[in-house]
């Protein structure tokens, strides 16, 4: 009792202590749910990656998918990842040149999809480095 | 009835690209400077819940005529009145959707209070 929840880290604008990267995390534009199917999934990359290339050369797109359980077999210990760990809900966009990532931040960045507005940030470290 | 063969016609998710929606003191446009990736799924719930709550409490769900889904056949109660209307169908759409993001950022987000009416809200669901 009385213990107190660590402060929110806050969000703040975009600014010149943030520099322009050619790799931009989107936001808040997919929900798990909307994953889950081929078609949907197939349906929304290249929804994003056909407007994302309106800005510049696209060299990579990353939506992370919800683990589907059926994939774990159940014979091993390994535990069916989350969304929370996997990042579902995030889209990364790698462009060729940071002059695009910043076109497409200024232009995406509020721009609603499926009804939702888009959170944009540029990320230093490359995600795609990882596989 | 359409040709199952044909290659189907991929509607498109983007709004309209002069629309831009802002909720103030939320930005779109953030800097990824000292947070983690973390940090900014659990901003990009704070959002959405909010964007939510805007859209229930200004009776603005209804996706324009292009975004919508075709609707499923109608469904009435036992005095003969349509029970999923798109009204219905969409509010409950984006109630359940804001029920998902508050479990989920209640295990993500240490910092996350749920509102008061959610444990009642839970509490009820299994007999909807």
């Amino acid at each position: 009792p009385g213990m107190m929840p660590p402060p929110r880290p806050a969000i703040l604008p975009v600014d010149s202590t943030n520099p322009p990267s050619p790799i931009l995390l989107l936001l808040n534009m997919v929900t798990p749910e909307e994953l889950i199917q081929d078609n949907d999934y197939e349906d929304i990359f290249e929804d994003i990656k056909e407007e994302m290339g309106r800005y510049g050369q696209v060299v990579n797109l990353k939506i992370p998918r919800p683990q589907k359980k059926s994939w774990v077999p159940s014979s091993t210990s390994e535990p069916v990842k989350s969304d929370v760990e996997l990042g579902v809900g995030r889209v990364y966009v790698k462009f060729a040149a940071t002059d695009s990532a910043s076109a497409a931040l200024n232009a995406v960045a509020g721009r609603q999809f499926s009804g939702r507005s888009i959170i944009a940030t540029y990320v230093q470290e490359d995600p795609f480095d990882e596989t | 009835l359409s040709d199952p063969n044909a290659p189907r016609k991929r509607r498109s998710r983007w709004g309209d690209e002069n629309h831009k929606a802002a909720i103030p003191g939320l930005p779109t446009a953030v800097s990824s400077t000292g947070v983690t990736a973390q940090d900014l799924d659990n901003y990009a719930i704070q959002v959405r819940l909010e964007e939510i709550n805007r859209k229930l409490r200004l009776n603005d769900y209804i996706p324009s005529e292009r975004e919508r889904s075709p609707s499923p056949p109608p469904t009435y109660d036992a005095h003969g009145r349509r029970t999923n209307t798109r009204e219905v169908r969409y509010r409950k759409k984006l109630e359940d959707e804001r029920m998902r993001l508050i479990e989920r950022a209640m295990k993500s987000d240490p910092t996350f209070r749920p509102p008061v009416e959610f444990h009642m809200q839970r509490r009820n669901r299994p007999q909807e």
